[in-house]
């Protein structure tokens, strides 16, 4: 199995080496930056304003099942928001650390340039502000569909739902564009 | 910390009796509603927050508010919700926690009673082994003590309440009991009591270890949806298991900026009241919680 997945490794470093097709590019990894904006719909709301923040995550393709390639994901992100406390507010930043699993839908030599996913999996959210400290595990759920627009790379929209366990529990929609990219 | 724990800064709380204020003895359970009559923990807000909170006490009819007097900071904050024309339990503390030194402490009761001649009962701070590092014992000998023999010989008028220690049910116990082996009931008129919990034998440890009348100076929930569960069915058990003749609500209007430190999102929870009025301009509900307008609804059906 070590063997298989080391030349799997190889097999995929030379050919994005060699600039593959859309058709014969099936990486072993990704890495991804993008933007996201995060939107309370539980009680939380009542304090917690739209946030908006950045991320950066990375997985790995370690198994196929038929059409599909899963993996695990992790993935950390920043963002801020205005909490309305009463008769005070706060500006507060929102940092975020994910663990979980991908499953991407790109069949052996496929060339479509569109490729859904879906993911979960854990989150930690910490929230630090002047007046607000606040933090707690939880775990999301999404899918997202990657625009294949070159060989190595994607661009494409998300949707995540996650709750967490602050104080209040947070339940919080999550809708971004992610740019990925297969070294 | 906890967040409940900071949540008891209780920068500012304090009661006013709407009427009665010349019997400070009376009883002022309601046998119409399951929870009776609540005083309020109020915070000396200014602003707009203070007509806000002053409207909202009228509407609630609440018999008492507890409030900081402030030591050496905003020592007028309180003046506002003073002169409502009822009795207050003024907290003799400051809004800045921290030490406070002892032999300046009589001096400041003094001062700060002087500036507050509306008070009937003075608490000496409020949870002082969490916001002023003071030990039960040392609470009572060095501040309990000294601040009770000044108020006696200064404002004898004024009746004294001991500190109540933290709210919960494993540490308020024991710390009220050794507030009691410390002399505690010796320098005070009353014992006071934080309940942020649902526990017969907590409860009953806080009546078996005083000689005292308990007042309940602080209890609530910080969540809004539990808020009239805990008036109609925990503070009943409250007042029974207690004797209480005072169960001061935490709070009316919570701010985190008054908390001392940093809080949790929970912390405005235990607000009764929303930060801005509703479109006609008067107090309205916090979001989730019904306490408000079950309380000023029933003091509305009463005057019917």
């Amino acid at each position: 199995m070590r063997r298989r997945i080391l030349i799997a490794t190889v097999a995929a470093l030379l050919a994005s080496a060699a600039g593959p097709t859309l058709a014969s590019a099936q990486p072993l990894w990704w890495v991804a930056v993008g933007g996201q904006a995060a939107v309370e719909t539980g009680r939380l709301a009542d304090e917690a304003g739209t946030e908006g923040g950045g991320l950066v995550g990375g997985g790995v393709y370690l198994a196929r099942l038929g059409p599909v390639r899963l993996g695990p994901e992790a993935e950390a992100s920043g963002g801020a928001l205005h909490a309305d406390l009463g008769p005070v507010s706060d500006e507060v930043t929102v940092w975020r650390g994910r663990l979980g699993v991908r499953a991407v839908w790109w069949p052996p030599g496929s060339e479509s340039r569109l490729l859904p996913y879906l993911r979960v999996g854990a989150v930690y959210r910490a929230d630090r502000g002047d007046l607000i400290e606040d933090d707690g595990f939880g775990w999301y759920v999404g899918g997202g569909l990657d625009v294949r627009v070159a060989p190595r790379w994607a661009v494409g929209p998300f949707l995540t739902y996650e709750r967490v366990g602050l104080s209040i529990e947070s339940h919080t929609l999550l809708l971004g564009l992610r740019l990925t990219f297969w070294p | 910390m906890t967040p409940l724990s900071r949540r008891r800064v209780l920068a500012g709380l304090g009661g006013i009796v709407v009427a009665g204020c010349a019997d400070r003895r009376r009883s002022v359970t309601g046998p119409e509603a399951a929870g009776g009559d609540l005083a309020f923990n109020v915070h000396p807000l200014g602003g707009r927050f203070e007509a806000l909170q002053r409207d909202a006490l009228r509407s609630l009819a609440a018999p008492w508010i507890r409030v900081t007097l402030g030591l050496v900071s905003d020592t007028d904050a309180a003046r506002p919700y003073v002169r409502m024309g009822a009795s207050v339990l003024g907290l003799v503390a400051d809004f800045h926690l921290g030490p406070i030194d002892a032999r300046d402490w009589p001096d400041l009761v003094e001062a700060t009673l002087r500036r507050y001649p509306q008070v009937g009962r003075a608490e000496l701070l409020n949870e002082p082994e969490h916001f002023n590092g003071l030990s039960p014992g040392r609470y009572v000998q060095e501040y309990l003590r000294p601040g009770y023999e000044r108020i006696r010989e200064r404002s004898p008028g004024v009746a004294v309440v001991a500190a109540a220690p933290v709210g919960d049910r494993k540490a308020g116990p024991d710390r009220f009991r050794r507030m009691t082996d410390a002399g505690a009931d010796e320098f005070c008129d009353y014992r006071a009591v934080h309940v942020y919990f649902d526990d017969d034998r907590a409860l009953s440890a806080f009546a078996g270890s005083t000689g005292r009348p308990i007042l309940v100076t602080e209890t609530g929930s910080q969540t809004p949806g539990q808020q009239v569960r805990w008036y109609t069915d925990v503070v009943p058990r409250i007042r029974q298991a207690l004797g209480a003749e005072l169960i001061f609500w935490y709070v009316l209007l919570e701010s985190a900026g008054l908390a001392g430190g940093t809080v949790a999102y929970s912390y405005p929870g235990s607000s009764v009241i929303a930060a801005v009025p509703d479109a006609a301009g008067q107090p309205q509900a916090a979001p989730g919680s019904g306490l408000y307008p079950l309380l000023a609804g029933r003091r509305l059906g009463r005057r019917r």
